[in-house]
């Protein structure tokens, strides 16, 4: 279950970090409650030779779930980038001295 | 009874019936209410979905291992019938993953396939298959499984076959039901044989009694089922043609439930799979060979949902590689984190398709980011989930499997053939996102391009949000759930821990390289056989779909109708007789011929000589 | 051949609105197999006789060619090309676009095995002889090196494994009387 909090914090901080510039915190708005507009959505007229208009909450949504993607990347990168380098340092055996093996020197006799 | 127990068979059995209720509402004659597939069938879904989670997160509030509820069904001299189901970590995180899917997948649905006549009848399809895949996931005997098995075989069927007045989806269909039956004899074999010498279906009693015996043979079969339900080499061309179905059907079917049945028949029988290393031997060759073979055959497609399919196909492969490595956790766990991704990509690529008047062609397209923003960076979301970038859901599973090939004493040649796969993975993503959304648009200029509608909208991002958080998600909670597992190597080398991100990375830089070179096309058809090879899916369809049913029916109408008739109609049957008895009865009546007078006057004669004896 | 008997009857039935008996019975008839003038005729071997059949499938003479003559049941039948239905252009208005057959054109004799979901004959950019090497090629190479790879598993092992009893120097079958000096790592 650890993880659920793990993942919530994780929302928790973008949320942070949206709440603190307060435009995009007007967008955050304006976004979830034109969600609760009646379906079909909007209606594009077809263009010639020109790329169709794009709506606000269209490019909304397409910069904030790849906004999402990278910050998930990057905090996990930040904060645990054990999973991708490797947890443990691979031992190297040769760099091992003798005293830590306990081995007593050679010329011991 | 446990009150867990009773909870989660509880909410099992109300998942069930709300899932059934909207197949039963068609039994009414009365036709239904043209929003009968949202507001019944994609509410069923949702709710279902939503009733999943408590059996999921009692489960693993408890800590629970696996809880099997049976009632006794029919007894049979020594064989005892039984209707049980397993609630174990599978099971338990299966259902709400195929829930949020298929709910995703019917939203997206109503919109992809809103001009469509029939349908309320196609969401009935995806229900029906839905509750066979649930059936199968959670049985606890073959029995069971068997009917989810057959279940979903016969809804991909007609599915697939939804355009069924195209003669190519028609062909595509019965390609799927021809190669799954081959699937299913090993199956049936395999089921046969359990009955036989282990009395019993049900599984912890066949995994008890199976202990000290040879189960090669039946582990053969289910493998060979497996190679036809989850499309591995031999028995893997219907997979591809199979996207003559609609885009949601492959979105659902042919890439996150159906297709995985088969792995997920290898991941439940893994008890006996464990102590035989000729199954799993063939498993992780057979798997290998399938994930190069596949990834192989999507470089050179130009048709996005190919392309899609034969990355299914090849992370399916991967799947049965990790059968074969002896981990069955961890190709449960790539099932889960795959079905999120590849259901989105599929989505995505449906969007577009649409949007570009049902044009398939990825050379046709280009420049999508400026004119479909959310569906371009969803689409990209997934290539990179695909890829296996870190912290993605795919990162999760498949960074595992390849750390544990690498880790792990086995075959050399799968282990090159597997990291092979991975970096090609790499480039046909790569090939997919830069054709489709970089670039400049090459397509008609008036096509009525709008994916502002929520239907459109709302599934993508739910199944983007799910490719993202997915993989942590399941990982940390299964992982230390699974008693049996085989804990993960956690030390390593590092260039072991880093050979899959290598490979990926290194796919990534030569794809990117080749697609700057090639902005011009020298020569225009690429005539090389290796360039034939991958392209005409290592010519594997055009032999032996001509082979087959060429050597068949002409064996069988020169057999049936040719050498039979002459054999037992002509030379020794009928008409032997015929020709046996006619010189007889020519020769004889030669003979008789003209002496109607001399029979007469010996009749009169023998007559008279009586007649005078007895008198 | 019982089916189709079975549809021709329930065909004569539902035909046989009212007519009664006499439909029903014609329709009886037709279920015991094919009638004698949609069999093919007798071989022909004069040239009127080939043109006579050849314009009795609806063929011009150069185009009429029978099957070979040696009592397999084919008579007259034309020996048409091995072509597949999938060979010929998806585009033209066919009578029957799902087949691609005109009207009255005449059908191979394995008409059934050339239909588009069935054998494709269409022209291949490879020769058949060169993908089949390229496909049993593959998979022979594929099945060497699998065996190969079995051969020389992939591991890296950090040290060799070490057993207890003199690295099981009896258990493996050696000699008890050539044992060797155990071999110590340590010293107490």
């Amino acid at each position: 279950m650890s993880s659920f909090g793990r993942a919530l914090g994780v929302l928790r901080t973008g949320a942070q970090l949206l709440r603190r510039v307060n435009a995009c915190w007007s967008i955050f708005v304006t976004f979830f409650f034109s969600r609760c507009r009646a379906s079909g959505g909007p209606h594009i007229e077809p263009q010639y030779r020109q790329y169709p208009q794009l709506t606000k909450n269209q490019q909304f949504q397409s910069e904030l779930i790849s906004g999402a993607m990278w910050f998930w990347i990057l905090w996990h990168l930040w904060h645990d980038p054990d999973a991708v380098l490797g947890h443990f340092p691979w031992p190297d055996a040769s760099a091992w001295t003798d005293e830590e093996l306990g081995i007593p020197p050679d010329d011991e006799e | 009874m446990h009150p867990a127990s009773l909870a989660m068979t509880s909410s099992l059995i109300i998942i069930f019936a709300v899932l059934a209720y909207p197949i039963l509402t068609t039994l009414s004659p009365l036709p239904q209410n043209q929003n009968w597939a949202l507001s019944h069938v994609k509410t069923a879904v949702k709710l279902a979905f939503f009733i999943s989670l408590l059996p999921l997160f009692l489960f693993l509030n408890e800590g629970l291992e696996v809880i099997i509820t049976n009632w006794n069904w029919m007894n049979i001299a020594t064989f005892d019938m039984n209707i049980s189901l397993k609630f174990d970590h599978y099971s338990i995180i299966f259902t709400p993953v195929a829930l949020y899917v298929t709910w995703s997948i019917l939203e997206f649905e109503s919109w992809y396939m809103h001009a469509d006549p029939y349908m309320n009848r196609f969401f009935k399809y995806l229900l029906i298959f839905l509750i066979a895949m649930i059936i199968l996931v959670t049985a606890n005997n073959m029995f069971q499984l068997f009917i989810g098995w057959e279940g979903v075989g016969i809804m991909s069927f007609l599915l697939i076959g939804w355009w069924h007045g195209r003669a190519d989806a028609n062909t595509a269909a019965l390609q799927a039901v021809l190669y799954n039956r081959l699937g299913d004899i090993g199956l049936i074999f395999t089921m046969a044989w359990i009955a036989m010498n282990l009395n019993s279906w049900e599984m912890q009693q066949m995994f008890a009694s199976a202990k000290d015996m040879d189960l090669t043979l039946p582990l053969l079969g289910l493998v060979i089922a497996a190679t036809g339900k989850s499309a591995q080499f031999g028995l893997h061309p219907w997979l591809p043609s199979a996207m003559e179905g609609p885009t949601p059907v492959s979105a659902l079917l042919h890439s996150s439930t159906m297709v995985v049945a088969g792995i997920f028949l290898l991941v439940r029988m893994s008890p006996l799979m464990e102590n035989n290393q000729t199954a799993l031997t063939t498993c992780l060759c057979l798997g290998a060979l399938t994930t190069l073979f596949t990834a192989t055959c999507a470089l050179p497609q130009n048709d996005i949902k190919k392309i899609v399919a034969f990355s299914t196909s090849s992370q399916l492969g991967l799947m049965m590689v990790t059968i074969g490595l002896n981990q069955p956790q961890l190709a449960f766990l790539h099932i889960c984190t795959h079905a999120f991704f590849k259901a989105m990509l599929f989505l995505c690529s449906g969007s577009i398709i649409h949007s570009l008047n049902d044009e398939q062609d990825i050379r046709k397209m280009g420049g999508m980011h400026n004119l479909t923003p959310f569906t371009s960076s969803c689409l990209t979301l997934g290539s990179l989930a695909l890829t296996g970038t870190p912290f993605l859901a795919g990162f999760f599973s498949k960074d595992a499997i390849i750390e544990a090939l690498n880790t792990s004493h086995l075959n050399a040649w799968a282990l090159i053939l597997t990291l092979l796969a991975t970096s090609f993975t790499a480039i046909y993503s790569m090939r997919v996102v830069f054709f489709v959304v970089m670039g400049h648009p090459r397509f008609n200029s008036l096509s009525p391009i709008n994916e502002n509608n929520p239907a459109v909208i709302n599934p993508i991002k739910r199944l983007a949000w799910g490719s993202i958080v997915a993989g942590l998600l399941i990982t940390s909670n299964i992982m230390p759930n699974i008693i049996t597992s085989k804990t993960p190597v956690m030390s390593m080398p590092p260039m072991l821990k880093l050979a899959a991100l290598t490979v990926t990375v290194l796919g990534l830089l030569m794809a990117l390289e080749l697609a700057t070179l090639t902005n011009k096309q020298f020569k225009p058809t690429p005539t090389l056989i290796p360039h034939h090879f991958s392209n005409m899916l290592g010519f594997f369809p055009p032999i032996i779909h001509r082979l087959a049913p060429k050597l068949n029916l002409f064996l069988g109408q020169t057999i049936a109708s040719q050498t039979i008739d002459q054999t037992w109609l002509e030379k020794s049957g009928p008409k032997a007789l015929i020709n046996l008895n006619l010189p007889l009865i020519t020769t004889t009546s030669n003979i008789q011929q003209g002496l109607i007078k001399t029979y007469l006057g010996l009749f009169l004669l023998t007559l008279t000589l009586a007649l005078l004896i007895t008198y | 051949m019982a089916g189709v008997g079975f549809r021709r009857w329930a065909q004569a039935l539902c035909k046989a609105k009212g007519s009664g008996i006499p439909a029903l019975l014609s329709g009886c008839r037709a279920a015991s197999g094919v009638s004698k003038d949609s069999l093919p005729g007798p071989y022909p071997n004069t040239p009127e006789e080939r043109a006579a059949a050849a314009k009795k499938y609806n063929l011009t003479v150069n185009d009429y060619e029978p099957y070979p003559d040696k009592g397999e049941g084919y008579g007259d039948y034309p020996k048409l090309p091995d072509r597949s239905q999938c060979e010929r252009d998806p585009w033209y208005q066919w009578d029957h676009p799902d087949l691609r057959r005109n009207w009255g054109e005449p059908m191979h004799w394995d008409f059934d095995m050339y239909i588009r979901n069935r054998v494709d004959t269409s022209p291949t950019p490879v020769s058949w002889s060169k993908m089949c090497k390229y496909l049993f090629g593959y998979i022979g190479f594929m099945l060497f090196m699998f065996y190969l790879g079995e051969k020389f598993p992939a591991y890296q092992p950090v040290a060799p494994k070490q057993y207890p009893y003199n690295n099981l120097y009896l258990e493996k079958g050696g000699d008890p009387d050539k044992q060797p000096e155990e071999v110590k790592h340590y010293e107490i």
